[in-house]
């Protein structure tokens, strides 16, 4: 890009001296999309949910932007605020406990590992129009602490081990949620190929 | 003994490179040897793929990122109220007093020049580009009729670019500080792509020409340069490295679609009949700002 900008004579540059303020709208701005569709996530399709938790969020980031000394690092770091923001939330209404004391021990998530019974064979898998609805919707079912480490994970591309920092959480229990959410979450994704099959055999 | 179970808690989830422990090791062992257990990874593999393929990824919507970034400029003017109370409360109420009677024109001289500068323009720009995601204008994929509607209404000509992967879907006029502009509205990759092409500001000698500025306002990246007298600019929620990629292309139809006689020649754009036009062109006022 930088050779062909110079061989037409087109250079490249950002306007102004970029204070805080305009750097953080930036900074946002790259990141919003996937903030609000994790947000969405935390609060289970709740849209004006979301949009609250989303605004305390980038308040607060706003409030912080200071501290955030390595510009690579925003991603992470606004997710984490996020995450931090949604929990504080989340104690006031006396649900946290309610969702940890559902999480696998060690001993239990070992068991669950060995019962898993294997996919079909990929040829057996049908793609339909219907997969993203589907799967929004059994998204949507699972319990919020499900869902967002799924999305973290599975789509965002976080590791477990930055969603255990970002949620405050130990990492066996970002496994726990994670394997539960996919098992779950597999029925949504197999129902197509299922549906497939029977109309074959009919 | 080392169990399917154990295992697989061990070997998933994939953090990474992990230290060789004697426990590691007779986990990977059992995989090699256990066809159950390494079915369980690649079904671990392949669920992750599909949920990541298959979920729908829908943008914040126009009014989140509106009161959002509404939000946030209040933030900025209590902080720097705030600010200004507690650091400067005498000297502002004096300096308040003081500035009294030459205020009025002193305010209007400076919105004057600030509404002349190009970086009043990008913010024109978003704005606008957040009104029109609820306004009108010509519906039309052909790009042949695209250009012939804004060729009707405007005193300069311009063309419709193609971008690859991005589908027209219309145009409309837009009035910004007494000038009329285009703006050429596509989708791409399920996101909204708009095209501003208006009058540069007079004075506005800061820019070289086809020299990209990059900015974000309202959540969504813009890419701006001037050329022949116009100021083009590229809106969109698209990664920065695409939006500059699309505005390259765009120069180089607009190099393309002059005559060689005409290239490097700064007013190829512009109609010899062209010039300032108020809110009396055809379909300008619904969008007067």
């Amino acid at each position: 890009m930088t050779a062909r900008a110079g061989r037409e004579g087109q250079t490249l540059k950002r306007i102004g001296s970029r204070p805080a303020a305009r750097a953080f709208e930036e900074v946002l701005t790259e990141h919003l999309d996937a903030l609000f569709r994790a947000a969405l996530r935390l609060c289970q399709g709740h849209e004006a949910d979301a949009e609250d938790l989303l605004q305390d969020t980038v308040l607060r980031a706003f409030a912080n932007y200071g501290q955030l000394r390595e510009p690579s690092a925003a991603r992470s770091w606004l997710f984490t605020i996020l995450s931090r923001t949604h929990l504080n939330r989340v104690r006031t209404t006396g649900r946290r406990a309610e969702m940890v004391s559902t999480d696998l021990d060690d001993p239990a998530l070992e068991a669950a590992l060995a019962e898993w019974a294997p996919l079909p064979s990929p040829a057996e898998n049908v793609e339909t129009r219907e997969l993203g609805e589907r799967l929004t919707k059994a998204l949507d079912g699972l319990a919020a602490e499900l869902s967002s480490v799924v999305w973290w994970v599975d789509v965002e591309g976080f590791t477990q081990r930055e969603v255990a920092t970002m949620q405050g959480v130990p990492e066996g229990t970002v496994a726990s949620r994670l394997f539960r959410a996919r098992r779950q979450l597999r029925t949504a994704l197999e129902a197509p190929a299922r549906d497939a099959r029977l109309w074959r055999h009919q | 003994m080392m169990t399917c179970g154990r295992a697989r808690r061990l070997l998933w989830p994939d953090t990474g490179p992990q230290e060789a422990t004697t426990e590691i090791v007779a986990a990977r062992e059992h995989v090699s040897q256990c066809e159950q257990c390494r079915r369980f990874l690649e079904d671990m593999r392949r669920l992750s793929e599909r949920i990541r393929n298959a979920v729908p990824r829908p943008e914040a919507p126009v009014d989140v990122r509106d009161r959002l970034f509404k939000a946030i400029a209040r933030a900025r003017t209590d902080d720097a109220v705030r600010g200004a109370t507690r650091k400067y409360r005498r000297w502002v109420v004096g300096a308040a007093a003081a500035l009294f009677a030459g205020g009025a024109w002193l305010g209007l001289s400076l919105s004057r020049e600030r509404s002349m500068s190009s970086g009043d323009a990008i913010g024109a720009i978003a704005e606008d580009h957040l009104r029109s995601l609820r306004s009108g204008g010509l519906r039309s994929s052909d790009s042949l009729e695209v250009a012939r509607w804004l060729a009707d209404r405007l005193p300069f000509t311009i063309e419709v670019p193609i971008f690859p992967e991005a589908k027209l879907d219309g145009a409309r006029l837009l009035l910004v500080n007494g000038q009329a502009g285009a703006v050429v509205e596509y989708t791409i990759a399920g996101r909204s792509l708009a095209y501003y092409v208006l009058p540069a500001p007079h004075g506005d000698r800061g820019a070289k020409p086809r020299e990209v500025r990059l900015a974000s306002r309202a959540g969504y990246r813009i890419a701006a340069w001037d050329d022949a007298g116009l100021t083009h600019a590229l809106v969109a929620g698209l990664p920065e490295r695409k939006l500059i990629e699309l505005a390259h292309y765009c120069m180089q139809q607009m190099m393309a679609a002059v005559a060689p006689w005409a290239r490097g020649t700064p007013s190829a754009f512009i109609l010899l009949a062209g010039g300032a036009v108020g809110s009396s062109l055809p379909g300008v006022g619904s969008d007067v700002s």
